[in-house]
């Protein structure tokens, strides 16, 4: 009991800091945690009407449900059920069920197969995942967002966070990806532009995680062909050869992924193998590779030497994949789901991911683990555009596999 | 009728596109004990399979007792346990998991006969088959003979009143084999039931049955007492198949021009004398002539010369192959002769029982006499 | 109208007949709709193919197939991989065939030492899953084509290995087919033992020369055996992925299975379920010839019965050399990726063979770091091992007892069209590629239709897959085992009228217990060690131990994911040596007999 207390207080002490405004809600929530069990069941019983009677439409136009409505809800409802690709999300859920009592079922499932489980699902309206938190920005988009699957909910709580109402594809979290490389031979600051990994002196000594069987390395690159970032590599091309790029293609971005292809990339079946294959000592070359940035972290584990640096590369030095909490249309746990998505953002709900390196909460008064903020670097890496995305990731994926 | 009689009416039975047995009707008296006898795949083992209700027949009723047991019209087919059968299979189908007592006492313990009754109804049919040494060993434990016993002690066990034998003696040496017929024979005396039998042994069925129903190529051909089946086969398949060694058949030519019917072969003549004389002389001019090997006689009395082959002493007979009058002819005689190789001898065919055969269809034409005439 | 009913009953009294028409209804129901889902699935928008088809999601277009065969793709992105696929199954089956061959015949027909331990090592291969040896391949033979620390083999002899010995093709082949070469141990090997030798030896005195027998007498014997090892080999290794997947990237060799999975991974699953399509369509082709060429022969193995007449050719000089080069070639194959493993999941860093470099953390520590503590005090692994226990009995229960009772059925009606329909429809789940199965499966059963519940979410789900997809090893072994027992002993006791379960009980399952259990264990096996078929459809309450391997090798805990391999191989050997030793059942007697 010491410790919930402590923690629901540390709970308003984020609330109160995240948000400048409006942070009475909060409060009240805090004050429903502290309070004694009996006034807990009293809420509960109450709220079973109000409960009962909300739709999910009605939640958009009528008075927003207020933070201790939403966890008398969540209770009554018992359980909730999740899914997603990080194994962080495990403890999280364990967190989550400790701290309100709920029953949390987490699935860990690889990305595609969450989607086409999830669309499965909704498609037979057999809605069994209350939440998912998926990161493939465009099968988000595509599979759920535009088929009317994810719920269309809104949070003034969360979007005084955010800074944005709409739930309906909340990004909770945004994970980075960076070109990193080998320093035991050339130390820090090697990597300088990226058209090195299309240089033919370095042929065959960049890796990757096969974008087959990872949708958001295809989202990564399938941006570089977006206009903003085919400038931005043009212009580092120039300073990279020092000639104009000629193109053979659309752009600079899709010259880009043509060369990395014909230099012929290593593609691998995960980002550790990607970044073992780097790091390894004792080599005779500097591989360049593109995962997942948590696996810096794990470089005095794995014995390996990895660096990088995303403001001195030119044009980006990595991805920010955004990770949405995506609740379902006609799910058995709706409350609990929102006020998942809700404590996500808190710092309790970041609590599992505090030493997460390379994740970035959307919430930024959370800690991270990385030793700069995402606002540091966010100019510096590639970030999605959903609506460019959804018009180009085919093409990509069309275009890798013809030049395979 | 009596309740173990079997009647099949136009029974056939197809696999696919080959014919198994074809329109087979066959009447089975209550008692009896008749031979399903064939070459193998002649349909015999199908036959008896679907008298068991193993099998079940494309076509056809078949009949036990009074009882329709199987009617491809009426839908009717019951089970073989309704049909009061008992099987004794090639294999003996021992259950190699079981001792002699429970193969013998697991039918009876599925009939809820008490323990005491199946104790005592084992106990019999082990004296009866002189099995009572063996109760607790396993089919594996025992020899051919006694694995035979065990079985026919199992299918006695429930009193079948018909009981249905699928060359039951096929695995025996020779010793056991005759040991069993006797066996069998009085098996039959004592229980009373109607036993058919299939063996593609001609012995066998000669010395067993008191009918035989002889098969070939899915077609019954002839369906008579073994004397019967013996002295006056329906075609030459029949001739040919009982008796051992086989029938001689010798090709003649027919001359019916006189009063008397003649044939000839070479330079010999023989006058006939028909039992059906009508038809031995409108069937044409050649006709094929079925002896038997011990109406061949042969030595020094003899009007046709001939000359041995081989001999081949039995002991208590000897089979001589004789070149006579251009064939080789099997002739048997009593005793123990010596007859050397190649040794001049003279070979008399009178007076005996000889069947006319017709070339083309083989069948039957007449039984008679012939002798000799000298030119 | 009355004698059809009685027809109609007649044929219902027999228990055979009912459950081939059970066996008919349900699996027509399990496989066959799924295959129409299939082939549905290449031609309708799926919805990840919106934005590409431009169309809306489930309307019918040509869309999938006419990329497949566009005149721009149809080269680089089928016919090559059509290609590789077929090149890696014609030669997986050649090396199982040969390997497993040439095994079967030194261990049975030759008086080679050490036969016992070879003949249970070389079964190793075939529990071990197949692409635990593409990684051990790699721990030993990776060159600096693929960067990182250099295989085991080049910091040893300093040799760097080429690339086509390293990767793509040459291991891709090699490992499939010893991964399946015990197949065509047992196989071969069951006509060998029963083979009677007087058939090579009534050759041999008519001056026949040795390669003269082997070509004109051993080898029609043993044909039926090699076309039943062609069948399953060239099946599997058309569809093999992980093992092509690991070995095929870092040098781009891609397979129709490879692809079809990237498809199906990608946004345009409708084109990989035409790869899926024409990868059954080339299975198909592969039974319906091996059914041709076997004829309607009723038993693979028996050739002329029981033979004890065999006589064991002698080696002569040789022993010695062929017995130790037989024993080091099955102790490579087997031990040193269980070496590998365990090293593996005991270093620290990777690469890295120094005593210092070796830590049990990763086993038995509190913390063994990101979180999670040693695998043997980690409460998820114990679960998971629960579960994986649980479910493999589960499915090896059912999809035993189906076989068994598939087999009874198709035995007894053996030659009927509707035994030869069951017959084919249990093998047909073989053919079919796990994932696409699991999907299919997953549509089909999220929703209740009519009687059929809706199973998405329950275990019943898992093992209801698991029965389906194991069913055609166990309805093999069924079959074999009731065409070994002479059907009159169930006769006999009919006509005694024992009802129907009490014969199955009392006569047939126990004389073929030993049998019809290998049924049961070939399934438990495979089941253990199945990651593909269960990954889409597993909640988390079942989470099982090749998904946490999935967990673990896809967050790059290697060390964990070593364990749970080296785990997973030993609790597979270890079932196998317990229930032979306790039932004689072994997996070697549950295909071949």
């Amino acid at each position: 009991m010491m410790k919930k207390k402590w923690l629901a207080l540390v709970l308003t002490g984020v609330m109160a800091v995240g948000t400048i405004a409006g942070c009475g809600d909060s409060g009240n929530g805090a004050a429903v945690t502290e309070s004694n069990a009996e006034n807990e069941a009293a809420v509960a019983a109450e709220s079973e009407d109000a409960g009962g009677a909300e739709s999910e439409a009605a939640a958009n136009q009528e008075e927003e449900t207020s933070y201790d409505d939403l966890v008398a809800a969540a209770k009554e409802e018992g359980s909730l059920v999740f899914y997603g690709a990080n194994s962080y999300l495990q403890d999280a859920a364990d967190r989550f069920a400790e701290e309100f009592g709920l029953k949390v079922e987490f699935t860990q499932l690889g990305e595609t197969e969450m989607i086409e489980k999830i669309t499965s699902e909704c498609q037979a309206g057999a809605v069994n995942a209350d939440l998912v938190c998926a990161q493939d920005t465009y099968r988000v988009m595509a599979e759920l967002v535009d088929t009317g699957y994810a719920m269309n909910w809104s949070n003034s709580r969360i979007g005084e966070i955010v800074g944005d109402d709409d739930c309906t594809s909340l990004i909770w979290y945004y994970d980075t990806k960076s070109f990193m490389y080998g320093s035991e031979l050339v130390g820090e600051g090697w990597l300088t532009n990226l058209w090195r990994i299309t240089d033919p002196e370095y042929k065959g000594l960049f890796t990757m995680k096969d974008p087959s069987s990872e949708g958001v390395n295809f989202d990564m690159l399938t941006m570089l062909t977006s206009d903003e970032y085919a400038s931005k590599l043009a212009d580092a091309y120039e300073a990279y050869y020092g000639e104009e790029i000629t193109l053979t293609t659309e752009n600079a971005g899709w010259e880009f992924v043509k060369m990395l292809f014909e230099n012929d990339v290593l593609l691998t079946t995960s980002d550790s193998t990607c970044a073992t294959t780097i790091g390894a000592l004792g080599m005779t070359d500097t591989w360049i590779g593109y995962f997942s940035t948590q696996r810096y972290d794990t470089q005095e584990d794995k014995g390996i030497k990895l660096s990088y640096d995303l403001s001195t590369c030119s044009p980006v030095g990595g991805y920010a994949y955004p990770v949405y909490s995506i609740i379902l249309n006609g799910c058995n746990h709706p409350n609990a789901a929102k006020l998942f998505t809700e404590w996500l953002l808190s710092e309790n709900g970041w609590a599992a991911f505090e030493d997460y390196y390379g994740g970035f909460s959307a919430n930024p008064a959370n800690v991270h683990a990385t030793e700069y903020s995402f606002d540091d670097v966010k100019d510096y890496i590639v970030l999605d555009d959903p609506d460019y995305l959804v018009e180009h990731r085919a093409d990509m994926e069309d275009f890798i596999e013809s030049l395979r | 009728m009596a309740e173990n009689s079997i009647v099949l009416k136009n029974v056939t039975k197809r696999f696919g596109k080959s014919v198994a047995v074809d329109h087979l009707n066959l009447e089975i008296d209550a008692n009896s004990f008749v031979s399903l006898l064939g070459p193998s795949g002649c349909g015999k083992t199908t036959t008896l399979r679907m008298i068991a209700g193993l099998e079940t027949p494309t076509e056809g009723e078949i009949w036990i007792g009074d009882r329709l047991v199987f009617s491809a019209q009426k839908g009717i087919d019951v089970p073989p346990n309704e049909r009061g059968v008992g099987f004794l299979f090639q294999n003996y189908a021992l259950w190699p998991h079981m001792t002699v007592y429970k193969n013998i006492a697991f039918g009876l313990e599925n009939l809820k006969w008490s323990k005491a009754d199946i104790k005592k109804k084992v106990d019999e049919l082990c004296e009866l088959l002189q099995l009572s040494d063996f109760l607790n060993r396993y089919p594996s434990e025992l020899s051919g003979g006694q694995q035979q016993r065990v079985a026919i002690a199992r299918t006695l066990a429930t009193s079948p009143q018909i009981l249905l034998m699928d060359e039951p003696l096929s695995n025996l040496d020779a010793k056991l084999r005759l040991e069993m017929r006797t066996e069998l024979k009085r098996l039959h005396s004592t229980t009373k039931a109607t036993f058919v039998y299939v063996t593609h042994d001609q012995l066998e069925a000669m010395a067993l049955s008191t009918s035989i129903c002889l098969m070939n190529t899915a077609v019954l051909q002839q369906y008579a007492p073994p004397l019967k089946i013996y002295a006056e086969p329906v075609n030459m398949f029949v001739a040919d198949f009982v008796g051992n060694p086989a029938m001689n058949f010798v090709d003649f030519s027919l001359e019916t021009s006189g009063s008397v019917p003649f044939i000839r072969r070479e330079k010999e003549t023989f006058g006939v004398e028909a039992l059906q004389e009508k038809e031995l002389k409108a069937s044409g001019k050649d006709v094929i002539l079925g002896i038997r090997p011990e109406d061949v006689k042969i030595g020094s009395a003899g009007k046709i010369p001939g000359k041995v082959i081989s001999s081949f002493p039995y002991g208590m007979e000897t089979t001589v192959i004789v070149e006579c009058m251009g064939t080789n002819l099997r002739s048997v005689v009593f005793g123990s002769i010596n007859f050397t190789e190649g040794q001049e001898i003279m070979v008399d065919l009178d007076n005996r029982r000889t069947c006319f055969f017709h070339k083309e269809t083989k069948e039957l034409i007449s039984l008679g006499k012939i002798s000799h005439i000298k030119e | 109208m009355k004698v059809q009913a009685r027809k109609v009953g007649n044929f219902l009294k027999k228990p055979h007949n009912i459950i081939l028409l059970v066996l008919l209804v349900c699996l027509a129901y399990l496989v066959v709709v799924p295959l129409i889902y299939i082939l549905k699935d290449t031609m309708i928008v799926h919805t990840s193919e919106v934005n590409r088809v431009h169309q809306e999601a489930g309307t019918l277009t040509s869309y999938h197939w006419a990329k497949t065969f566009s005149a721009g793709e149809v080269y680089s992105t089928f016919l090559v991989p059509l290609f590789n696929s077929l090149l890696c199954a014609v030669f997986s089956c050649i090396i199982a065939i040969v390997a497993g061959g040439l095994f079967a015949w030194l261990v049975i027909r030759t008086d080679m030492h050490c036969k016992k331990l070879c003949s249970t090592l070389f079964m190793f291969l075939y529990i071990m899953p197949g692409w635990t040896l593409a990684i051990a391949w790699t721990n030993f033979f990776k060159n600096s084509l693929v960067g990182g620390t250099t295989g085991i083999f080049e910091a040893i002899t300093g040799i760097s290995t080429p690339n086509w010995f390293a990767y793509g093709f040459f291991p891709i082949v090699l490992v499939t087919g010893l991964h399946y070469a015990p197949y065509a141990y047992i196989l071969i090997g069951g006509i060998l033992k029963n083979m009677d030798s007087n058939l090579e030896e009534a050759a041999q005195i008519l001056k026949t020369s040795r390669f003269r027998i082997f070509i004109k007498v051993t080898l029609p014997l043993v044909k039926p055996a090699v076309l039943s090892t062609v069948l399953l080999v060239f099946a599997s290794g058309l569809s093999v992925f992980s093992t092509a997947q690991f070995l095929g990237l870092p040098v781009k060799f891609y397979t129709l299975a490879t692809k079809m999975y990237s498809y199906l991974n990608g946004t345009n699953p409708g084109r990989g379920y035409v790869y899926a399509v024409i990868m059954l369509v080339l299975s198909f082709s592969i039974l319906y010839l091996n059914q041709r060429m076997l004829g309607t022969r009723k038993s693979y193995t028996t050739v002329s019965g029981k033979s004890s007449n065999i006589s064991l050719t002698k080696l002569r000089g040789g022993r010695k050399i062929i017995s130790a080069a037989v024993v080091i070639f099955v102790m490579a194959v087997t031990l040193l990726p269980f070496l590998s493993f365990a090293t593996e999941s005991l270093t620290q860093v990777k690469g890295d063979y120094s005593l210092a470099n070796f830590t049990l953390r990763y086993w038995i520590a509190e913390d063994a770091g990101i979180g999670f503590s040693g695998i043997l005090r980690n409460p998820t692994f114990w679960k998971a091992l629960k579960n994986t226990l649980l479910l493999a009995v589960c499915c090896s229960v059912g999809a035993g007892t189906v076989g068994c009772l598939a087999g009874y059925g198709i035995a007894r009606k053996w030659g009927t069209k509707l035994a030869s329909c069951v017959n084919s429809l249990t093998f047909l789940p073989y053919l079919i590629p796990s994932i696409a199965i699991s999907a299919i499966y997953l549509s089909m059963f999220s929703v209740r239709h009519g009687i059929i519940p809706a199973l998405y979410g329950s275990s019943a789900m898992l093992v209801l897959i698991g029965v389906v997809k194991y069913l055609p090893m166990a309805s093999r072994s069924g079959l074999n085992s009731m065409f070994q027992i002479s059907a009159t002993l169930e006769e006999s006791a009919l006509i005694m009228g024992v009802p129907w379960h009490k014969r199955m009980c009392r006569i047939l399952v126990p004389i073929q217990k030993t049998s019809i259990m290998s049924g049961y264990l070939l399934p438990f096996i495979s089941c253990t060690r199945e990651m593909e078929l269960f990954v889409l459809l597993y909640t988390p309450s079942s989470v099982l131990l090749t998904t946490l391997l999935f967990m673990y090798n896809q967050k790059g805990y290697e060390q964990f994911a070593n364990a749970i391999t080296l785990l997973i191989v030993i609790i597979v050997i270890s079932l196998n040596t317990i229930i032979n030793k306790l039932t004689g059942a072994s997996i070697d007697s549950g295909i071949g007999g």
